[in-house]
């Protein structure tokens, strides 16, 4: 088993590499003009180059502040509405549509009735992260409550808690595992829509600072920004994914 | 059976006037000018689909979104059947799909655009690298949590290859491809929808951002109400569907 996944190990690190250098024997030949596609070591250059400007670094730290705010919203908000949810379940059921075609809207479109709500800056930025990341955590925490074991309930009921502390001292940690799940994936899309507001809309922010360098053709720059985030956002997910096996591990 | 469903209609008619009802109110409070009231957005909606500019853009998109659809959901079944019968291509390129999928993409979309250029081609790549790496991804797992005795059997019958993945793989990942389906339904409409609004001349992604950029509240609000009810009857149809193959 250790053997073969040496082996699968050895794999991936050798198609990425050669990859790699494919690309970058094709840009250093010359058959792709540098104004399409750049050389991996002139983006690692410019992504070195990028993370020094401390203008840059704080368009990061700007774009993280606004996902954590929002998956922080959006957690609490989320979980509010997946305990509301489970406990009715003729709203479950009328919500089911409206669930199912969440993610194919373009949200951020209601990014002018939002500002003109909160005004301009980070605050319409951040809504536009909790609206597409509240969703995933409301899916998650009705498919948690669901695997709920019914004697829960039963103590719940024979402690006779009230309504909230049977959520929050029973249901919430029954169904913590799968809960962080959502939470997990909700930054994803928090990061998806912070992005992608700042790209179409903002004038601040990574995603921004991406369209500026592509309008103004500094082609190396904007891979440069864009290798950064990508491996931002690796980090972040793979450092989640860990911590979520050792979380279920624990609980089973 | 009957009755259940009809009472589900009655909750879903009930949930949607209290919808409405909120965004009335919200309008009301917020000023019509920001954020128009429903009937408002309705009557904008059925005047525009008269307009023959409108229509235009509209078929620009249908027809972008057909096509990378189709892509997204083929590549995607094509690809999940090859790493999900191979250990070592599975363990070697799955990774990057999940990197593929984690990602936020419109970060990507410039790459795209110097690639593919300015025009639907750049925006039907958009749309299917939204879809693609979830369908493959679905797929490959279907076929990781396939019983080992569909592989004996096969073996055992000496399938060819070709019958092999006609006739056992396909219809045994069913369920999984139906599911990936309706994901594909709605990551590759938002994928061709994004492509549009940046950088593009026409279709309704262009006419949002247009719109935005005027400050026309009624039309963006309009087609985000048409986006809904396509994305909404679809993704309803679709589930009706993964609900009756499951039996």
């Amino acid at each position: 088993m250790a053997h073969t996944r040496r082996r699968t190990r050895a794999y991936r690190v050798l198609t990425v590499l050669s990859g790699v250098a494919a690309l970058e024997a094709i840009c250093r030949a010359g058959c792709v003009r540098p104004t399409t596609l750049v050389a991996p070591s002139v983006m690692l250059e410019a992504m070195i180059a990028a993370l020094r400007d401390p203008a840059t670094l704080k368009d990061f730290g700007l774009t993280l502040g606004e996902v954590v705010i929002a998956t922080a919203l959006a957690s609490v908000l989320g979980i509010l509405a997946g305990l509301l949810l489970h406990a009715m379940p003729r709203l479950r059921r009328a919500f089911e549509p409206l669930i199912a075609s969440y993610y194919a809207l373009p949200l951020f479109a209601l990014y002018p009735v939002l500002v003109v709500i909160l005004g301009v800056g980070v605050r319409p930025i951040i809504a536009t992260g909790v609206i597409y990341a509240t969703m995933s955590v409301i899916v998650a925490t009705v498919a948690g409550l669901d695997h709920v074991p019914h004697v829960f309930h039963k103590v719940a009921r024979v402690q006779r808690l009230t309504p909230f502390k049977t959520a929050w001292r029973v249901l919430i940690p029954a169904c913590a595992p799968e809960i962080f799940g959502g939470i997990s994936l909700s930054v994803g899309y928090a990061f998806v829509a912070v992005i992608a507001s700042e790209f179409l809309l903002a004038s601040h922010g990574i995603g921004h600072a991406i369209v500026d360098a592509y309008n103004t053709f500094q082609t190396a720059r904007m891979y440069g920004l864009v290798l950064a985030l990508a491996l931002l956002v690796v980090l972040i997910n793979s450092g989640l994914r860990r911590f979520r096996n050792r979380i279920s591990e624990d609980g089973s | 059976m009957m009755h259940d469903r009809i009472r589900r209609m009655a909750d879903i008619v009930l949930l949607s006037c209290i919808l409405i009802a909120i965004w009335e109110a919200l309008s009301s409070a917020i000023g019509t000018r920001f954020l128009p009231a429903p009937i408002q957005t309705v009557g904008r909606l059925v005047a525009m689909l008269d307009n023959p500019r409108f229509l235009g853009d509209l078929s620009a998109t249908s027809e972008a979104y057909a096509v990378a659809f189709c892509l997204a959901m083929g590549g995607g079944v094509v690809l999940g059947l090859t790493l999900g019968s191979s250990r070592v291509l599975g363990a070697t390129f799955e990774p990057w799909l999940h990197v593929l999928v984690a990602i936020p993409k419109v970060t990507l979309y410039p790459i795209i655009l110097l690639l593919f250029g300015l025009g639907d081609a750049a925006k039907i790549a958009f749309g299917v690298l939204h879809g693609l790496p979830t369908v493959a991804i679905m797929t490959a797992g279907g076929i990781r949590s396939l019983s080992p005795i569909y592989g004996k059997v096969a073996r055992a019958m000496r399938l060819k290859r070709r019958s092999y993945v006609w006739r056992i793989l396909l219809p045994a990942v069913m369920p999984e491809i139906v599911a990936a389906l309706r994901i594909c339904f709605s990551l590759t409409l938002l994928g061709v929808l994004v492509g549009e609004m940046f950088a593009s001349s026409r279709g309704l992604g262009h006419l949002l951002m247009a719109s935005i950029g005027v400050d026309d509240m009624p039309t963006v609000m309009a087609i985000i109400l048409l986006l809904f009810l396509f994305a909404g009857a679809g993704s309803s149809m679709l589930l009706a569907a993964a609900h009756r193959l499951k039996g």
